[in-house]
């Protein structure tokens, strides 16, 4: 489960996200949705140890990402928005690398390493150096590596930036069979459509704080009201 | 022109709007940038005051040999301008998003061309134009010129001097540009370097200094004459000899001739500068598209099939990945192994040129001076070395950074791991540094021994020093070491560092002339007050190290933006 209490970020004297309180169980797909510059990307860089709460708490699967953050990382797969890369790493060195970090057994790390190059279709590229990856291939591989460990609780920033439509489709089925597998999984997104399809709630965050948190049945309901589309709901909250 | 002027005018507005930045990073880094830019350029003019008046008054070796030292010089300081131009200008010119919008604009390719060579003049001479007014200043005031000598010395002799250096660098990369489409640019950047060194190395062999020395000094002491004689013709036509050709007929008060030097500097950096702006015109958008071939079209497509991650090694998980990536990261690096490569060539030219060094003078004042200089080179060989490679070495993780903060792994894991990687190899050069440094010393065994335990003590403390400031001023939107390496932050770390070099020049520089003393009195110099002073320096290095430590890994533990 994730929980997120009482979770503040200020910079200087600009509060970018403000007293958030979430709970996302095993299971759910969660949209975290919001226009540019709302808090999004800085309650997930919170939530993955980039930064650090002003005040309040994480607690990844019962561990605090302040008060113990190793314990509470080991549990995440983290996705960013912008797939760095080390650029002069090979694609497989990249996956070997990330395993390694989260302390994965060597003869098991070659296996999971095999089934990810063939999941997320990295084959002909899996030994040239990133610097040569288009951004939906070094995409492809970020998701591949936070998947290695097969954590239990899934963050991702935008994930179908620079994805073209076969990427994003192997994307998105990778990610449903895991919520299906019980994974938590709290997604960023501008993208309407795609945190529709894929989640099972969604909240929309607005100057750093919740302003409309609903499930499937309910945002079908409050869609209803506006000609059954996302978007409109989507503009007249954040407007 | 109106296009040119309205750009122009846009990019001083925006360069020119200040901002202040009230962070402690950004008051730390302003404040020391000031100090050391202060510090340079205030030894640059004591110093330059101080060597006149010792070659004049105290060497003797007359005005004409001075001229030849001062020439000697600029040649080396018109080679710096010329690299430092032909480096920044591959950026400026071809990699540069400003001309990348610009293309898209309809702007002439001539003006985009124009604007982004006075852009890399400006930027990377600024440091130079600096350290070149200090030394003017120096000069003018050991001959009491007056101020408006100072003003044609600026704008008639040092500007156009510098601007044909300049001009030449943009030539010179417009032919490598043309040659890496043809050959790669591993080929191109080796070339390069060796043409530098080379041309450095045999304009010393034809100019040289020592024979020149020894001819001019025969006539002593009526060596204030004009020894033209002794001076190989080919140089005539350099502009370092112009520069100071019209310096010494200014100092002479024989302004026909001097104005003469003024005339050609300014003719010939009109000249280049008229063809520059024809070379541009009909050249720059052919030379840009050519860079994207071996930018991005013929780029080889490495495969790297052997994998060291799959073999295990000893080591505990976490720390061999990371030790694995930094040797990729390092080795698959042209720009850093290539200049890894070039220092420790040039360190190991030094170290063997001093170890066959005749120490043997009469007086131990002399002998301490000649040993307190070769450790401290020593030292700021090892201190420019870790600027380089150990203060990037944390910001050149750059935006890949988010995948070391976001794993399961201790800052603290990570930063000892980044200190591991360059610690052992800078120690191991360090020791071979001080000893070979020090082999002319060797029959005084115990200083031999002192030179090369407190090196290690120094190259430690100079290591840490680094390593804390480049995580204390890391800025993770930069992955270009060498970029990294001249921030203003790298700047104020290097001045910590040389700040605690002298501190360890007064302590040597004591022990060595006590040490030297005793020799010429026959007597065996306490070795228990080297083991003393040895261990003062361990104490010294370890707080400094420790105090470092904290520091860097303090700073690591901040938001990653």
């Amino acid at each position: 489960m994730i929980k997120l209490i009482n979770l503040t970020k200020k910079f200087g004297s600009f509060t970018a996200v403000n007293n958030i309180n979430l709970e996302i169980p095993f299971g759910q797909f969660f949209g975290f949705l919001g226009p540019n510059g709302a808090g999004k990307t800085t309650t997930i860089k919170m939530m993955t140890g980039l930064y650090e709460p002003t005040s309040g708490d994480i607690f990844l699967n019962g561990s605090s990402i302040k008060k113990n953050p190793i314990e509470a990382k080991k549990k995440i797969g983290y996705i960013p928005d912008q797939p760095f890369l080390y650029d002069k790493l090979t694609g497989r060195e990249y996956l070997y690398f990330s395993g390694g970090l989260f302390k994965i057994p060597q003869n098991e790390l070659e296996d999971k390493v095999e089934e990810a190059i063939k999941l997320f279709e990295l084959g002909s590229w899996i030994d040239k150096r990133s610097e040569n990856y288009s951004q939906g291939m070094a995409q492809r591989l970020v998701i591949a590596a936070a998947m290695l460990h097969d954590p239990k609780i899934i963050i991702i920033d935008e994930p179908m930036v620079g994805l073209d439509p076969r990427s994003a489709s192997i994307v998105k089925n990778v990610l449903k069979e895991r919520c299906k597998q019980g994974a938590a999984i709290f997604m960023s997104t501008h993208i309407l459509h795609v945190a529709e399809e894929l989640c099972d709630r969604i909240a929309i965050i607005k100057d750093g704080e919740i302003i409309s948190d609903l499930s499937t049945e309910e945002l079908l309901d409050s869609k209803n009201k506006y000609n059954g589309k996302l978007e409109t709901l989507f503009l007249d909250l954040t407007n | 022109m109106s296009e040119f002027i309205h750009i122009l005018w846009y990019k001083l507005k925006s360069n020119l709007k200040l901002t202040v930045d009230l962070s402690l990073q950004g008051i730390i880094k302003n404040l020391g940038s000031v100090l050391l830019y202060a510090a340079f350029a205030i030894g640059a003019y004591v110093l330059t005051h101080s060597i006149i008046e010792y070659l004049l008054k105290e060497a003797q070796v007359g005005m004409f040999l001075l001229h030849q030292f001062l020439s000697m010089l600029l040649f080396v300081f018109f080679v710096t301008v010329n690299l430092g131009n032909v480096i920044v200008s591959y950026s400026t010119l071809y990699k540069s998003k400003e001309v990348l919008y610009l293309f898209t604009k309809p702007v002439s390719f001539v003006n985009i061309f124009m604007l982004k060579f006075l852009d890399n003049f400006f930027y990377s001479s600024t440091t130079l134009f600096l350290m070149g007014l200090a030394v003017i200043a120096g000069y003018g005031s050991y001959f009491s010129m007056p101020f408006g000598f100072y003003l044609v010395v600026l704008f008639f002799i040092f500007i156009p001097f510098m601007l044909i250096s300049a001009i030449l660098a943009i030539f010179i990369l417009f032919m490598l540009v043309k040659i890496a489409n043809r050959i790669g640019v591993t080929p191109v950047i080796i070339g390069l370097v060796v043409s530098y060194v080379g041309s450095i190395y045999f304009y010393f062999k034809s100019v040289n200094p020592y024979k020149l020395v020894d001819e001019i000094m025969k006539y002593y002491p009526h060596t204030d004459q004009y020894f033209e004689m002794f001076m190989p013709s080919l140089f005539k036509y350099l502009p370092n000899h112009w520069v100071s050709e019209f310096l010494y007929w200014t100092v002479k008060e024989n302004y026909s001739e001097a104005s003469f030097y003024a005339w050609l500097l300014i003719t010939v950096a009109l000249f280049l500068f008229l063809v520059l702006f024809i070379v541009g015109k009909s050249y720059y958008r052919k030379s840009w598209l050519a860079s994207l071939e071996f930018r991005f079209f013929n780029k080889k497509q490495i495969h790297n099939k052997q994998v060291i991650f799959q073999k295990s090694t000893i080591l505990q998980r976490q720390t061999d990945v990371l030790l694995k990536k930094e040797f990729l990261q390092f080795f698959r690096e042209p720009s850093q192994w290539l200049h890894l490569a070039v220092l420790v060539l040039l360190m190991l030219i030094f170290a063997v040129s001093v170890s066959r060094f005749d120490y043997n003078y009469e007086q131990p004042f002399l002998q301490s001076v000649t040993y307190v200089v070769i450790y401290l080179f020593t030292a700021f060989l090892i201190a420019s070395m870790a600027i380089r490679f150990v203060y990037p070495s944390i910001s050149i993780e750059a935006k890949s950074f988010w995948k070391i903060k976001s794993s399961p792994l201790s800052i603290q894991k990570f930063f000892n791991t980044k200190i591991l990687f360059v610690f052992i190899p800078i120690i191991l050069l360090g020791i071979i540094l001080s000893i070979f440094s020090s082999w002319s010393f060797r029959n005084e065994q115990y200083l031999l021994y002192f030179s090369t335990c407190t090196m290690i003590f120094v190259t430690g403390a100079l290591v840490l020093i680094n390593f804390a400031g480049g995580s204390f001023f890391a800025s993770f939107n930069e992955k270009n070491p060498i970029r990294i390496a001249s921030t203003q932050g790298a700047s104020l770390i290097f001045l910590i560092s040389l700040v605690f070099l002298l501190f360890t020049a007064v302590i040597i520089s004591t022990i060595a002339l006590r040490y030297f003393e005793f020799s010429h009195a026959n007597k065996i110099f306490p070795h228990s007050i080297m083991i003393k002073v040895s261990l003062l320096f361990a104490g010294l290095a370890v707080v400094i190290s420790a105090i470092c430590y904290f520091i860097g890994l303090k700073s690591l533990n901040r938001d990653f933006k």
